[in-house]
């Protein structure tokens, strides 16, 4: 009896130990919201060398008679994102929040390990929700410091932003957090991050930026932007330049013929049939264009082959940068 | 040492009735409610005495049936049967049983009845004079219903049998007379339907009350917690009820009834869970009504456990699980709030218990004031003072009016909210899922008289769940609950055999 007694004892002194270890107290500020600065976006760049940390975030203000929130601006500097970010926080009165982080900015001064850096604290700072959209912007602290236009930070409204465009032109950019660490993870090493621009009070997508092996490979306009997906077969449905589209999917096979990489793109689509002509010459341009251009497999097409046509891709794998530069890239336009 | 009446069990009459009334007497010296009255019957030869208590008794009755014809009947008695033939020749009393004891004396005479003492004759004859005041049937407050029977029980355990009795209208019911209490010799009656009821159980039910060595049984709560199983279980093993047709309805499923004298609340037996969360009403409205209030309550009951915990754990440790807008909002709105979530939420528990405790035992006139005050303008003025922010309140009062669905838990939701609030601060949803958890497995592990507590829910198949998360129409409800084995399991006594 008494040793089932201290067994029962044992066995709960357990489960409270386990308990304390799953829930992550350790090293960690536990309070309540309103006693910390609840970050809505974090921007990184390269500013003489070091890395510089913004943030936008929100603090409630619990000395005004009123209950409000203010936006504030953050920056901190240091040799490393995380070390920006310790720097940035040290100044602080109260410990930032990052559960609902919503947006992670890359700017056009971070090289390429740079934003394998960031990219990497963002993953090792558990905090960071894994939803949070990473977007590109050519200047950061601009960007942020303009007034939000239809939400309480221009974080949050950027979302909104992201999330309006896709809708209206079709476009997917798949740049979750989650979603990008999924490209980064593929053959291809290829995402698409929406790209903002500040242009006087107000802030627009200017369109978006194709990062290959974490490099700034290409910039898009929103229409290009649009062709890519379609390209890459990442397109829903919506309407860009002339185009309305209802429906696309993309068909991709490859072959290899005198050392050539052939790569056939069937593209069904639910379109006008006035416009179809010209929406396939701007594919073949683009595509040929783009994939020629920049000196890196920005359509992804190595993934594709990898998963579609191993016999191909096991011809090309030892020079596979150079095949998918020269490819013969052949595009049909069907009626679904 | 005061003597108790058992002590005079074996103190036995005597012929003489001078010595019977000295002993008496000697009984009563301090109380000045004893009556005595001596009468010389018409033959001039054998005198008697009435003894009883002013107050217990029926004065039209008493002098109607008893004293009148002792002084006019010209009936002659002879020297031996004394007793029996004045009971049957004389007397125009329904009841009169013969007292061989003090002690059967003593309980008479204390129970409402005259005791007659006869010269000459050692046994005394017990009347039936009760007179005493009840309350009357009226509806039970805490078991109101919008349809169906509203009779309720009264204090007296006699008319509570005959209530019983209109209900079931058997020789199936067997009623067992007890009586409990070293002083109080309070009278309990275990009634249950002998073909339904298990034997065993009712056995072992009688030796536990048996065994209660108490001064005085004042309810039925005395008893129920000596006989409950896991005793110091929060969980009611028990059922109680004040209705007639409930206690109807649970013994034609082969339950046990205790009925004690002094109190409307009669005890049922074994208990299950799942009748935490039944009305009586459920069986009276249509079963579509009746199934969307049972499902409520189940879910009342969670909210009741859980809301400010999870609110606590998720504004506390996961707060990546809150949807961005409310975080935001929440955050806005405890700003300058000075207690953590903890302090705060446990504040609010004590401060909406004391409320409601105020109002159960307030005038219902004052009810309504008090929750005016109490509910709107404190709670207001509580949140713009900064003492407490909104959404901590919306949740603890959510959990509280919640918690009101379900009054027979009432003191589990209460141990087990604030439990709850104690582990989520500390441990976040991890503790609160381990703590249901434990509160699982425990529910799972308790037996009510030998019936798994759980045992409607243990079989998750139309049979078992009929009248569990759903009330089933009654002409699905062919089968009895499963107790026991020796009950007849099917309603329709076709299926029998």
């Amino acid at each position: 009896m008494k040793r089932m007694r201290i067994k029962k004892i044992l066995s709960l002194f357990l489960v409270l130990i386990l308990l304390f270890c799953l829930s992550g107290c350790s090293g960690n500020v536990y309070t309540q919201a309103d006693q910390q600065y609840i970050v809505s976006a974090i921007g990184f760049l390269n500013k003489s060398g070091r890395i510089r940390a913004v943030a936008e975030a929100v603090a409630v203000n619990a000395e005004s008679t009123e209950q409000s929130v203010e936006r504030v601006l953050l920056e901190g500097e240091g040799a490393t994102p995380a070390e920006s970010v310790l720097d940035l926080a040290a100044k602080l009165s109260k410990p930032l929040l990052f559960d609902h982080c919503g947006v992670i900015l890359t700017d056009a001064t971070l090289n390429r390990e740079e934003v394998e850096k960031v990219l990497s604290y963002c993953e090792e700072n558990k905090q960071i929700n894994l939803a949070a959209y990473i977007v590109h912007s050519d200047d950061i602290e601009k960007l942020l410091s303009l007034k939000p236009m239809a939400a309480l930070t221009v974080g949050y409204d950027i979302i909104g932003v992201i999330d309006r465009a896709q809708s209206l032109y079709g476009i997917k950019f798949f740049n979750r957090f989650y979603e990008v660490k999924a490209n980064v993870l593929k053959k291809s090493n290829t995402f698409l991050l929406p790209s903002f621009e500040a242009v006087g009070e107000e802030y627009t997508i200017s369109g978006s930026e194709v990062y290959s092996s974490f490099e700034r490979k290409a910039r898009l306009t929103n229409e290009q932007t649009a062709l890519y997906c379609l390209i890459t077969d990442t397109y829903s449905h919506g309407a860009f330049s002339e185009y309305k589209i209802a429906s696309a999917k993309c068909f991709f096979d490859s072959s290899i013929k005198d050392e050539k990489l052939y790569i056939d793109l069937r593209i069904k689509a639910q379109i006008e049939k006035g416009s179809r002509e010209k929406l396939l010459e701007e594919l073949e341009q683009t595509a040929n264009t783009l994939n020629l251009f920049f000196d890196s497999d920005i359509f992804a097409f190595s993934n594709r082959i990898y998963r579609k046509n191993q016999k191909v891709w096991k011809k090309i794998v030892s020079k596979e940068k150079e095949f998918i530069k020269n490819a013969h890239i052949s595009i049909a336009l069907e009626d679904i | 040492m005061a003597p108790l009446t058992k002590d005079y069990s074996s103190v036995y009459l005597t012929e003489n009735l001078d010595e019977n009334i000295k002993i008496i007497k000697e009984i009563f010296k301090k109380d000045s409610t004893l009556r005595i009255r001596r009468i010389k019957l018409k033959d001039n030869v054998n005198e008697c005495a009435i003894i009883y208590i002013d107050g217990m008794i029926n004065n039209e009755v008493l002098n109607d049936s008893v004293v009148r014809p002792l002084i006019t009947a010209a009936v002659d008695i002879g020297e031996k049967g004394k007793i029996e033939e004045i009971s049957s020749k004389i007397l125009f009393v329904n009841d009169a049983n013969k007292a061989k004891t003090v002690a059967d004396m003593l309980r008479a005479i204390l129970y409402g009845d005259t005791i007659l003492l006869v010269s000459g004759s050692s046994v005394a004859l017990s009347l039936n004079t009760k007179g005493w005041r009840t309350r009357g049937i009226s509806e039970p407050q805490e078991e109101r219903v919008l349809q169906g029977p509203r009779e309720g029980f009264d204090e007296a355990a006699m008319f509570n049998l005959a209530m019983l009795r209109r209900k079931l209208l058997t020789p199936d019911l067997c009623a067992e007379m007890l009586r409990v209490g070293r002083r109080s010799e309070t009278i309990v009656f275990i009634c249950y339907l002998e073909s339904l009821a298990d034997k065993q159980c009712v056995k072992e039910l009688k030796k536990k009350i048996e065994k209660i060595d108490i001064d005085g049984i004042l309810d039925t709560n005395y008893i129920a917690e000596y006989i409950r199983p896991h005793r110091f279980s929060l969980l009611k093993t028990t059922g109680t009820t004040e209705r007639p047709d409930v206690v109807a309805a649970r013994l034609l499923e082969g339950r046990i009834a205790v009925i004690v004298d002094g109190t409307p609340v009669v005890l049922t037996l074994p208990y299950l869970f799942s009748e935490n969360f039944q009305s009586d009403e459920d069986y009276y409205l249509n079963f579509f009504v009746a199934s969307v209030g049972r499902f409520l309550r189940f879910v009342c009951f969670f909210l009741a456990v859980s809301a400010p915990a999870i609110f606590v754990a998720l504004t506390t440790f996961h707060k990546q699980l809150l949807p961005t807008s409310f975080a935001l909002s929440v955050a806005q709105l405890r700003g300058g709030v000075p207690f953590s979530a903890l302090i705060e939420c446990l504040l609010l528990i004590f401060v909406f218990e004391i409320l409601k405790e105020t109002g159960l035992r307030m005038p219902q006139s004052l009810g309504h004031a008090l929750s005016i005050v109490g509910g709107l303008v404190v709670g207001q003025a509580a949140v713009e003072a900064r003492i407490v922010s909104a959404p901590m309140l919306i949740a603890v009062a959510l959990s509280g009016i919640s918690g009101l669905m379900i009054p027979r838990l009432k003191g589990v939701v209460f141990y087990l909210r604030v439990a709850a609030v104690l582990v989520s601060s500390l441990l976040g949803l991890y503790g609160f899922i381990a703590l249901m958890s434990i509160f699982v497995v425990r529910v799972f592990s308790i037996k009510s008289f030998g019936v798994d507590y759980t045992a409607s829910i243990r079989n998750p198949d139309f049979e078992h769940l009929k009248d569990t998360f759903f009330r089933a129409p009654w002409e699905y409800m062919k089968t009895r609950p499963v107790f026991n084995k020796n009950i007849i399991r099917a309603r329709d006594e076709k299926d029998e055999d």
